[in-house]
This record gives structure tokens, sequence and C-alpha cells, in this order.
């Protein structure tokens, strides 16, 4: 799915002058329907790549390339059109539009496919189903807790049956139960749709659910040896 | 639609914000209507004065000047008699008169599209020697019955009878002033005595009040055969005062270089120079609605939009992380500006829509406190007495052209406010806004 060559990201430093670079030189290669998780501590880097993954930031150099298409290399508007069909995003601080209701969030990303509104509201109903919220479709975000916060965030990335799913720090803001159902939720949802996931975590715990390991210090990434890769 | 459902919610959600941006719309467009009636009314009062005292349609006005060789200073009356009786003088208003055959070569003139001629007398009733009554001036207009459309005569409106037509051109029928009728006991039907003729009333018509109209119309003719004063001159064929319509308003210039030419020793007044001789309360709020309607209508829109822009880009900016979260979940740049142009555009309309009932409003606030303006003409018209003064109440009010200007001036404000800020937002990948605090 992914493949990764020597990507480097850089960021100018505000106010200080000078740059930080936040991925160093690296290499990475993603199998289709492979869940890899990426530890690393705060400011490691490991939130950039994903978003470098996700189409949301460009390389400063190096190449990523989604079955085979160089991310870096696209317009603004055929990365757009990437992330509207084939990647599901998991924010960290959930990232629900206030104003909207559950479903209504849900419906947003199928808004840039087109889909009939009748379908579209559907589907968003099929998806709050899944992640087993189907009686708080009509709550607003600040109605819902964080754990069912979570779950609509879910049920919008994977509404639109994406081929990835990234997941940036999902349980980041959950407790210890709530992180538990969620994690659960995501590996019923990487089974079931067959997807690429990437899950972006400081956490040991969440990250040794994951197939495969990798782990993220000062901008590179190792894969961790002692991880056995499921095929 | 989505879009409509989002719109609504996010209206709903920051009501108290979208008010705000709507109130400072409002202002704008409720300043902008106000000033602009408020504006054209003060024209319109001056149209009117210019009326009243040119007569509809007159462009210039062509008068003897007192020492014109080819006038005369005929007076008549018949004098206070040895034993103190009230007694009744006829003179021709202004003191000279023009040869009416003067009417024809003027009518005969390149850019002349009309002209009309009349004769002004001046009625002055003497109360009996000794008496505390003061002395009245009638003022009497010998209009030509055939070259009606031109002239104060035009500013009267019938209010019963009929009004003077061109087969009274020979005879004895008379239009009187409402006042004049009321004053003196008269009404459609009834008789008046004019140095020593009588004369059938045949209408009564309304006139401003104050304007300095004359309070009798008789046909031309009539007017010329009364006795013209102890001399032995008559009136036959003499008018005071003849009025003149441009074929186009750029020609009025044409015309009065013509008629100055044509008549070197006669005074020429055009509209403009009324207008300019024009004093008053009036003429101060002209020249003040001239000078700031301009800079108000400017500054004002300048203001809708800073203020619209403002309010609205800071909205926008705390959506940051919001729209990020769209543009990462596959919302293009041009998606996310529609919605945001829709957010101002209903905004806008809600603006606008409170602005129009705000400018309503300071319209009402505007006639209900507005002082009666005066207006003097400095350049009598004719008269030969004092200059008149006519009294105009301001009347202010609005178009159906100014409510939609004024409301696309909301509206502009409002999607020049919403493009601005989705312009500014639409810019910034979706990492970028996505770190955004708000």
């Amino acid at each position: 799915m992914y493949t990764l060559t020597h990507v480097s990201k850089t960021f100018r430093a505000r106010g200080r002058g000078g740059t930080v670079t936040a991925v160093r030189d690296l290499d990475l290669s993603i199998a289709d329907g492979e869940w890899l998780a990426i530890q690393g501590r705060t400011g490691s880097g490991k939130s950039t790549l994903l978003q470098l993954l996700g189409g949301m930031d460009r390389p400063s150099s190096g190449t990523v390339a989604l079955t085979g298409r160089d991310v870096g290399a696209m317009k603004e508007t055929q990365l757009t059109g990437i992330r509207a069909a084939h990647i599901g995003f998991v924010f960290q601080t959930f990232n629900l539009i206030p104003t909207l209701s559950a479903i209504e969030n849900v419906e947003a990303a199928l808004v840039p496919l087109g889909t009939p509104s009748g379908q579209r509201r559907r589907r968003a109903a099929k998806a709050l189903a899944a992640v087993s919220l189907a009686d708080r479709a009509g709550h607003l975000p600040s109605e819902l807790s964080g754990g069912e916060q979570q779950r609509v965030g879910i049920a919008r990335a994977v509404v639109k049956e994406p081929s990835v799913l990234l997941a940036d720090e999902p349980t980041g803001n959950l407790d210890v139960d709530t992180r538990d159902e969620i994690l659960a939720l995501l590996e019923k949802v990487w089974t079931a749709n067959q997807l690429t996931l990437v899950l972006v975590t400081h956490d040991s715990t969440v990250a040794a659910r994951a197939e495969r390991v990798a782990v993220m210090h000062e901008g590179q990434l190792s894969i961790n040896p002692t991880d056995t890769w499921i095929g | 639609m989505f879009v409509l459902t989002y719109l609504r919610r996010e209206l709903q959600h920051r009501s108290g914000q979208a008010m705000l941006v709507a109130a400072g719309l409002a202002v704008g467009v409720g300043l902008a209507m106000t000033t602009t009636a408020a504006s054209t009314g003060v024209a319109n009062a001056q149209a009117a004065v210019l009326r009243t005292l040119n007569g509809i349609g007159t462009d210039i006005t062509v008068t003897a000047a007192a020492s014109d060789a080819g006038g005369d200073n005929p007076a008549s009356g018949s004098g206070a008699g040895a034993t103190g009786a009230s007694s009744t003088g006829l003179s021709v208003a202004g003191g000279a008169v023009l040869d009416g055959s003067t009417v024809d070569a003027i009518a005969r003139l390149a850019h002349v599209a009309k002209v009309a001629d009349s004769l002004v007398l001046t009625r002055i009733s003497q109360p009996p020697r000794g008496s505390a009554a003061i002395p009245t001036a009638t003022r009497i207009d010998g209009i030509d019955v055939t070259r009606l459309g031109l002239g104060p005569y035009t500013s009267a409106t019938l209010r019963s009878g009929r009004s003077l037509a061109p087969s009274d051109a020979t005879s004895h029928n008379a239009v009187i002033d409402t006042q004049y009728a009321a004053g003196q006991h008269l009404d459609v039907g009834s008789t008046t005595t004019i140095a020593g003729t009588r004369f059938t009333i045949v209408g009564i018509v309304n006139q401003p009040a104050g304007s300095g109209a004359a309070s009798i119309y008789l046909p031309l003719a009539a007017a010329q055969r009364l006795p013209a004063g102890q001399h032995s001159t008559t009136l036959a064929g003499k008018v005071s005062t003849i009025f003149v319509s441009a074929t186009a308003a750029a020609d009025i210039g044409a015309v009065e270089t013509e008629l100055a030419a044509l008549l070197p020793s006669a005074t020429v007044t055009s509209s403009r120079n009324l207008a300019d001789a024009v004093s008053g309360s009036l003429a101060t709020a002209t020249k003040l609605a001239h000078e700031l309607r301009a800079w108000l209508t400017v500054g004002v829109l300048l203001a809708t939009i800073a203020v619209a822009s403002l309010f609205t880009l800071a909205s926008v900016t705390r959506r940051t992380r919001e729209l990020g979260t769209l543009k990462a979940i596959g919302w293009t740049g041009r998606r996310i500006t529609i919605q945001l142009i829709a957010e101002s555009a209903a905004v806008g309309l809600t603006g606008a829509a409170l602005g129009v009932a705000v400018g309503y409003a300071g319209i009402a606030l505007v006639n209900a406190v507005a002082p009666t303006l005066t207006a003097t003409a400095d350049h009598g018209a004719g008269t030969g007495t004092s200059p008149p003064t006519v009294a105009v109440h301001l009347d202010a009010h609005t178009t159906p052209g100014t409510i939609a200007a004024a409301t696309l001036l909301a509206l502009t404000a409002a999607l020049i406010a919403g493009a601005l800020a989705a312009w500014r937002t639409t810019r910034l990948r979706p990492a970028h806004a996505l770190t955004e605090i708000e």
C-alpha cells in the first residue's frame, strides 16, 4: 500500500529562527491490509509521519507513494480526492463538527463523494449502528462522552469504505476502559473491512495490539525487532 | 441539502455573533437609506420651490428690466378720494412690461420647445384714511390661455369647477385661489370685480401656501384691457413675464444666450439662477445634503464592509481546526468556500432585511423631527413686490431602487467578508489547520 523512500519533513521554527526536522530520512513499507502501530514519545515526529501518509502535508524531500503514486507530487485537488475516497482519519481530539449531530458528522464524510442524501443518511446510520451508537444519532458532540465521540469519529472514518485508516492517538484522551473499547472497535473495523490501519500512539499497550510496531525517535523510525509481523 | 443543514446549525450555534454582523450591516443599510431619502427629500423640496416660483417645466423666465426703454410703468388707481374713503389701485408687478410680440420671436428660437406669457398685476386695496387696517395686495395673473403648460399656473391643482381653457381667451372668466376664495367668500359661479370689470369665477385651485402665487387668474386679453393707470398708457399687447422651456436641459445655456441677444435689455433668469438666488434654510439644507451625501454614502459603505469582514474573519478563524478537519476528510477548498459564502449570504440577507426596517424608521424620524424649511427667491420672479417666501416640509421617502441598492450593498459586504475569510482558511494545508488552537 505505502512505500516511503528517504522521506524527510522540516519545519521553520516560529519566532526563534532555524528549522525543526520532524521526520528524518525515513524509509518504510506498509502492506495492504496490515495493522501498523507507530509508537513514540511526544515530539518524536509520529503525527507528522501520519499526516504525510494521509496527504495532509507534503514531505520536504523523499517520496511517499500510495499504491505506486507519489503523493507529494500530486496537486491539492488530487490529494483531497484521494482523502475523500480512500483514506479515513481518526483524531486524538475527535474533531467532530460541534454544530452537527452524530449522524450528520458521519454524513459529512460522504458529502465530497456526491452521495445522494437518502443513501448518505442510510449509510451513516449503518456506520453508527456498527459502532453501537444508533440510539445517539441525533445527539450533538457536546451531548456525548469522550468514548462516544471517538466512536462517531471512527464511524465517520469508515463510512466511506476506505482502503486506509489512519488513527492519530485515538485513545489519547480516553480512560483505560474506554481505551480498550475503542481499540476493540478499531480491531473489529480493521478485520471486517480489510483495511490498512496505521495507528500512532505513545502507549505501548495500545501499540502491542497491532500486527507490527515501529518506534519513532527524533524523526527516525525503527521496526521493533522483537515483534513478529503476522502476514 | 447538507450545505443548508450545516448553515442553519452554524448560524443557530453562533447566533449572537451572526446577529452582531447582521446588525452592523443593518446600520449601514439603514444609514444609506436614510441619508439618500433625506437628500432626495431636500432635492424634491427645492424642485417644488422652483416649480412654485417658476411653474412646472419652466427653464427660463424673461422679464423687463425696470429701466427698459420698451417698458412702461403703468400704474392705475382710483386714488384715495378727498373724503378719505378706501381705494384700490392696479399696477403692473415689477413696474415694466414687454411687447407681446416678443413671445412669437422667442418661440422661433432654435432651442426653444415651449413658450408662454403672462401679465402680472398687483391690486393694492387702501383702507380709509385714519383706519387702523393695513393695505392688502392681491396678485392677479393674466395668463395666455392658448399657451398653457408653463408658468406658475401649472403648479395649481383644481379643487372645484374647471380650469381656464383656450376657449376663455376673450372671456371674462376667472380662476381663483382657495385661500382667496375663502377670504372673499367666493365660490364657483360667483362674480368678482376688478378695476370696474366683472369676472365670473369658473374654478378654484389649490396652490402651495405662502408661495406668492396669484390669487386670481384671468385670460391675458382681459387683464390687458384693465385700466392701466393715471396715464393714457394701455396694457394692450403687453406682458410682464415670458416663460420659456428649452428642448433639452443641455440647451438651456444656448437659449439664455439667444434670449440675451434677442432682448439685450431684458432680465433673463434660468432655473439654475433661481436656485442660486434662493436663500433660507432650504438652501442651506440643499447645500449640506449635496456635500455630505457622497461622503456619507461612501463612508457608510466602507464601514459596513469593514465591520462585516472583521467579524466574519474572526468567526471563521475560530473555526480553522473544524474547517481543517473537513479538508482532512475530503472537502475541497471550493466546497468549504461555498459553505462559508452561503453562511455570509444568510447573514447579509438578514442584515439587509433589518437594515430596510432601520431605514424606514430613520426616514420616519427625519420626517417627524425635520423642521419646516423656508426658501426665499432673492431674485423676485416677476412679482414686483417683496420676494416670495415658500415654506416646505421635508418629505423624505425612499424608492424601490434605493431599497434594492441598499440590500445589494449589505449582501455584497457580507459576500466579500465571507470570500476573504474562505480564501484565508482554504489556503492552509489540513495539517496546519488542524494544529490551530480554537
